[in-house]
């Protein structure tokens, strides 16, 4: 059987909105904090004397300083988890949790150093510094935020300043030349363009449009507009 | 806890995050949910007889079923039901995709379980048709069959009602 195409893969045909929502849900990541939260309630609860890493991930994890003191940093001990679940089929029936640990005691801060890692060597491997390095919090969480937020910033002003408007557009075609939503911002453009009355450039831009787009819904809208 | 483990979390910490957010734990509750699934994976029970997200993905299964559990009892707000927040113009965008995405968390509390998780590890958690199939230990065939009327369901909901509004807000 082949592997379907996923909605948010190039070249998936599904709505470019859904592609657009699928890449934001397929991005979604903790913060730094609560990425430090997650490590030091582990930490909290996990006796280095009871726990082992699995060894398939020892080489993957070998040198790695992923980010370590940043995460190891500051704050309050967070909450350790409830011993509530068991471990899936793979793990024995034997596999269960130790009590929960009271929230918000108080970490030493020698304590949260010790248990960041060492920092990287040079027996770090190319695609675990990858992993860190994309597990590690970035603005990428917003970039799909930034992209969708500057055509609705266009969208708003495009009636009291089509000039600003049309800037806009051009401002996402540099930062997301392969956004999703590139018909939603060349729609943008030519009514801007249209509300301009630079309409030669618009009705010429528009049939590059139709080509592109021959099934839009803004198809007929922005007709409509360049017919006045 | 040692820096293998440290790494080994924070090279996870993503994957576990998003799965057990589309699987339906409140967003106050992912940080707890998130530790018990590494407290669990870092006891060294993995037997190496699947891929580690595939066990990783085991462990999310059970703990978002308790945390669910837990939210009902509770009487928490699902995430996909949270209130909207007040925003200023310039967040508008921001807003906008959260409301979709919240849109997208609606629609996956209609699906069934065994289609949701197919869904979730297909579309959210990037693993292959065959890694689900031992993840979930349903026959591949049935994996496909629930990936598709997850799809379909999905696109349904949320064409009713978070595209419409969005194609809406645009066009107008």
């Amino acid at each position: 059987m082949n592997e379907p195409k996923r909605w948010s893969s190039a070249g998936s045909e599904v709505d470019p909105v859904l592609r657009s929502l699928l890449i934001h849900a397929r991005e979604q990541r903790p913060s730094t904090g609560e990425l430090q939260t997650i490590l030091r309630g582990v930490s909290a609860a996990a006796s280095p004397s009871k726990r082992r890493v699995p060894a398939f991930a020892r080489g993957v994890a070998l040198g790695l300083s992923l980010a370590g003191a940043g995460y190891a940093a500051g704050g309050l001990w967070p909450k350790p988890p409830e011993p509530a679940v068991v471990a899936p089929p793979d793990a024995p029936p034997s596999a269960k949790l130790e009590p929960r640990a009271p929230r918000n005691s108080a970490m030493p801060a020698s304590a949260a150093v010790a248990a960041a890692p060492a920092p990287a060597s040079a027996r770090t491997s190319p695609p675990a510094l990858r992993a860190v390095s994309s597990a590690a919090p970035t603005t990428a969480d917003e970039e799909p935020a930034r992209d969708a937020g500057l055509l609705q910033d266009a969208r708003r002003i495009m009636l009291g300043d089509p000039a600003r408007a049309l800037t806009l557009t051009r401002d996402h075609e540099l930062a997301f030349p392969e956004s999703v939503l590139v018909e939603e911002r060349q729609a943008l453009r030519l009514e801007a363009l249209a509300r301009l009355g630079r309409h030669a450039e618009a009705q010429h831009e528009l049939e590059g449009f139709e080509q592109r787009f021959p099934r839009s819904i803004y198809r007929r809208r922005l007709q409509s507009l360049l017919a006045r | 806890m040692s820096g293998e483990q440290a790494a080994l979390i924070v090279e996870h910490a993503p994957f576990v995050w998003r799965v057990l957010m589309h699987l339906g734990v409140p967003r106050g509750r992912l940080e707890d949910a998130s530790q018990e699934v590494f407290l669990v994976a870092l006891r060294g029970d993995f037997a190496g007889r699947s891929s580690f997200q595939t066990f990783l993905y085991g462990v999310c299964r059970n703990v978002a079923h308790a945390q669910r559990r837990r939210s009902r009892e509770d009487r928490e707000i699902p995430s996909a039901e949270l209130p909207e927040t007040v925003v200023q113009p310039a967040q508008e965008g921001a807003l906008w995709v959260k409301q979709a995405h919240q849109q997208l968390l609606a629609a996956l509390e209609q699906l069934d379980d065994v289609e949701r998780e197919v869904f979730v590890l297909f579309e959210i958690g990037e693993l292959s048709m065959e890694e689900i199939a031992r993840a979930t230990g349903s026959p591949l065939s049935s994996c496909y069959s629930r990936l598709y009327a997850a799809r379909d369901r999905v696109h349904a909901v949320l064409r009713r009602r978070a595209l419409s509004s969005a194609r809406q807000e645009l066009k107008s």
